[in-house]
């Protein structure tokens, strides 16, 4: 008998919203800023899990394949768009990346209802964490800021922006 | 001091008050919008990030509790004074050696919030 067990997507998602509510509670206005520090302290966390993927971010080189398929293995979406910025490396310069089925959207959604920003989106955390993994193979400095666009209706993708600063 | 960007050139004027180590414009989004730094020995992008956060949760409590707004938010630690101030969308932060007179601090930082705001 096999030890590997299945969690339920509405469990996750629950757990999921239910830290968001208590984050935003806490926190209130400030869970943006805190999402950041994540993104920043985080980093070993989420090598890890990406490792026992199988996926090594060394190898990333182009962001509009590698992320819907970091995405896939994931098991978060099928079918993710990344829009690459022209210049991929400038400050200011915005991926926007378009999840389509995720299955974080009844949360996205729940806390939409709510007016809640959803601050600790995991598919925007891990988008953030990939461009700005990738960033800094050509420099060291090269940060990231998230910006999650408020979801609206669940026929539309939830619309990630990562901005580099 | 011509030449240099009105915010900066308020936060320069509160950096000159005895014992000041640092003044922050930070979004509340948690980023550093403009700063001047005595030693430059700041951690940025954490002191951003928590006192941004530091400033949602008094928010909170305060909705919670139907305290009203914070307009001041004052922390003493073993080694320094922090006072950061709610500006809508920014804060503005001051980090002071413990040497540092409060009420002086808390008064300079509440006159220059009009010039910070304008500065914005």
């Amino acid at each position: 008998m096999s030890d590997k067990r299945e969690i339920p997507t509405g469990t996750i998602n629950t757990i999921v919203a239910m830290y968001q509510l208590a984050l935003s509670k806490a926190l209130g206005t400030g869970s943006a800023a805190l999402t950041q520090l994540i993104l920043r302290d985080a980093t070993e966390i989420a090598d890890e899990m990406l490792k026992n993927l199988g996926i090594e971010l060394g190898d990333i080189g182009n962001l509009e394949k590698d992320i819907p398929k970091i995405f896939k293995l994931m098991g978060i979406s099928s079918k993710v768009e990344v829009e690459v910025p022209k210049d991929a490396t400038a400050v200011g310069s915005t991926y926007v990346i378009k999840v389509y089925d995720s299955i974080f959207k009844p949360v996205a959604l729940l806390l939409q209802k709510r007016g809640i920003k959803f601050t600790l989106s995991p598919e925007s955390f891990i988008a953030a964490y990939v461009i700005r993994k990738a960033l800094r193979k050509r420099d060291i400095k090269a940060n990231v800021r998230i910006q999650v666009e408020p979801m609206k209706s669940p026929k539309e993708p939830l619309v990630i922006k990562i901005i580099i600063r | 001091m011509a030449g240099i960007p009105p915010l900066k050139r308020v936060l320069t004027d509160l950096s000159r008050i005895p014992h000041v180590q640092g003044v922050f414009v930070i979004s509340k989004e948690g980023f550093t919008i403009e700063s001047v730094t005595a030693t430059g020995a700041f951690d940025e992008e954490a002191l951003a990030a928590m006192l941004t956060a530091a400033m949602g949760s008094v928010e909170a409590l305060g909705k919670e509790l139907e305290l009203g707004k914070p307009e001041i938010i004052t922390v003493e630690f073993s080694g320094a004074t922090t006072l950061v101030s709610d500006l809508g969308e920014h804060v503005v932060a001051l980090v002071a050696e413990r040497g540092a007179v409060l009420g002086r601090l808390r008064y300079e930082l509440k006159k220059q919030l009009p010039r910070i705001r304008a500065s914005l």
